[in-house]
């Protein structure tokens, strides 16, 4: 059946997102938006079948190992109560500099956040762990529930990060590449959201009332950087160094992490059975999800290649006469409305295979720009009004929280992360030096 | 519990099992074949091409446990305005559209297997693998999905987990 691409495209959007928004599972949704596309445009029954031997090779790719090994490592950190004592540690070291509670959420929800490189678990987590705790010791809304908003876009670019892995391979750009570009970002990320809470404590030291907090011996001190700090740190340095040195793939970084996260919390006595059980289950969860979901996306990118949907929508974009960058900024304002209604993983799905031959045709380094994404990915799931983690937030935190106060405490550490993207934009460096020293 | 729903548990926790074990194993032989790299020893090609097909067997294995387990993501936003009985109303109808959607990739699934079976093809990697023995994981896989979420319905029971808006800590360290 011959038709003109934008038909195609509709169809293939269009149904996606409306399955999507009936509440039906991502996964499904998407499968079932390609079954329909695929029946409609590549001849009936040949097309599911089509569908299915799509789904076999782009499900066995290596490229994709370290999702579920970041995965595991993620998930071992937290139920071997490895992230719970970095957490600990942070909440002792940082003694008594106003707004310590601030630093440690940040602190303790990168370290919990992390290696998945998603937000919704840490964010329920902290919110329901911090918040009353922060509410108890007088803190502001803004300065308690902040920093908890701030927390997925540290996780999602800073190595190792899940997420980033799928993105590099939808949008089949260099894994290891897309794992490094972070690194520097999510420290000049990381020293703003420092600024931020430091600044608004002076600014305003009600907002974060001093208290004593026990006081903790120097020797004490020192046993928690060297038992409590330096292990973990050195763990994921460690998977991270072994990539950028080319020592290891991204791969083989990604597996020897989880296995490094299996001997320390031996070590630490943590490594139980249960504990072993419970992460593998917390990982293949998030695995089986993201498998099911790119099942579908090979077809998907396909359909969309197959009916002249992508090249007609590309020609389109570009007939508009939008300078390069205008471009950029419109594909990271169509991610921050997606935001309102969908999941990261959605929101990858349906923009990679348009926007990444987008940025490639208008000569762009899809490293840089792959990161550029992942940032508006995170900053689209906080976005009032309707940003998912917004709600997430609501349903943790005490009850006397408004939306409005959400909205609030989420703003400037928002900005800080589209403050990020304009650096980037303009200094693209940012990103792409450590990748290619790298080489 | 009739003695055909004991076994079918057994299977299909089994299968999440197995996934669980896949996974392990996938982290164990990645390990032992960078030590083996460095210690002068040359890798096997057949650990990479076997790790490839792990990587579609291990989702497929644990699929049908994430639909009992109701783990799967989905858009809340229409859902959370509705009132309570036209949410459960819409629970059925996503639950119908799931179980068509499962069976008809289970049924085309098995269409392909059968194929690859009767033509003998074969996926060239590091060797020559009968295509089927691999591909049946993916009907076999959308079978039991389909099927899961049938039980679900027949028990009265919605597919989805609980929202994120009213998400509750399960198992907080």
């Amino acid at each position: 059946m011959s038709l003109e691409w934008y038909w195609a495209a509709t169809v293939l959007f269009g149904l996606s997102i409306v399955f999507m928004m009936m509440g039906i599972p991502v996964a499904i949704a998407f499968c079932a938006g390609n079954i329909v596309a695929a029946v409609l445009f590549m001849g009936g029954a040949g097309g599911i079948i089509q569908t299915v031997n799509n789904g076999f090779g782009s499900m066995t790719t290596f490229a994709l190992v370290p999702i579920p090994m970041f995965l595991l490592m993620g998930e071992l950190f937290y139920h071997t109560g490895l992230a719970t004592r970095c957490f600990n540690a942070a909440d002792k070291l940082l003694g008594n500099i106003p707004g310590r509670l601030s630093y440690v959420t940040l602190i303790g929800g990168t370290a919990f956040a992390g290696p998945a490189g998603s937000s919704m678990g840490a964010c329920a987590l902290l919110g329901s762990l911090m918040v009353p705790e922060m509410a108890k010791r007088g803190y502001n809304k803004y300065l308690s529930i902040g920093p908890i908003m701030g927390v997925g876009g540290l996780a999602v670019i800073i190595p190792p990060s899940a997420l980033t892995v799928l993105l590099a391979t939808l949008g089949q750009t260099d894994v290891g590449d897309l794992l490094m570009a972070g690194i520097i970002p999510g420290f000049i990320l990381a020293v703003m959201y420092g600024f931020l809470i430091w600044g608004w404590t002076k600014w305003d030291p009600t907002a974060a009332p001093q208290y004593d907090a026990p006081p903790v011996p120097r020797a004490e001190k020192i046993r928690l950087i060297f038992v409590d700090v330096i292990p973990m740190v050195a763990v994921i340095a460690f998977s991270v160094l072994i990539m950028l040195t080319g020592w290891a793939t991204p791969t083989e970084a990604a597996a020897l992490g989880a296995l490094s996260v299996v001997v320390l919390a031996a070590c630490y006595g943590g490594m139980t059975w249960s504990a072993w059980v419970k992460s593998l289950e917390g990982a293949l969860r998030i695995t089986v999800m993201s498998f099911l979901i790119i099942f579908g996306s090979a077809t998907f990118a396909n359909m969309l290649a197959f009916t002249g949907a992508s090249s007609g929508l590309m020609n389109w974009a570009l007939s508009f006469n939008v300078a390069p960058i205008g471009m950029v900024l419109i594909m990271i304002g169509v991610i921050l409305f997606l935001g309102c209604f969908m999941d990261q993983l959605s929101m990858m799905l349906l923009t990679a295979p348009i926007f990444f031959p987008l940025a490639k045709t208008l000569g762009f380094d899809l490293t840089w720009f792959g990161l550029i994404m992942l940032l508006a990915l995170e900053v689209g799931y906080t976005t009032p009004p309707f940003g998912l983690l917004l709600f997430v937030m609501k349903g943790v935190a005490p009850p006397d929280t408004t939306m409005k106060d959400i909205y609030l405490a989420a703003m400037p550490f928002i900005a800080c992360v589209l403050i990020l993207i304009g650096v980037i934009l303009v200094f693209p460096p940012i990103a792409t030096w450590l990748p290619q020293v790298s080489h | 519990m009739s003695l055909f729903s004991r076994a079918y548990d057994r299977l299909m926790y089994g299968m999440a099992w197995c996934a669980g074990f896949l996974m392990a194993a996938m982290m164990i032989s990645i390990c032992v074949d960078v030590l083996l790299r460095n210690l002068g020893h040359q890798s096997s090609a057949h650990l990479f091409t076997f790790t490839e097909y792990a990587l579609l067997i291990m989702p497929c294995l644990g699929a049908p446990w994430l639909v009992r387990e109701r783990g799967h993501v989905y858009v809340e936003i229409v859902l959370m305005h509705l009132s309570a009985a036209n949410r459960r109303r819409m629970g059925y109808v996503i639950g119908g559209f799931c179980i068509v959607v499962c069976a008809v990739l289970a049924w085309y699934g098995f269409d392909v297997t059968w194929t690859n079976y009767v033509r003998r093809d074969v996926d060239v990697r590091s060797m020559d693998m009968p295509r089927w023995i691999i591909v049946i994981f993916i009907p076999l896989s959308f079978a039991m999905m389909a099927f899961e979420f049938a039980r679900h319905l027949l028990r009265g029971e919605s597919v989805l987990g609980d929202m994120a808006s009213t998400v509750v800590l399960k198992d907080a360290p």
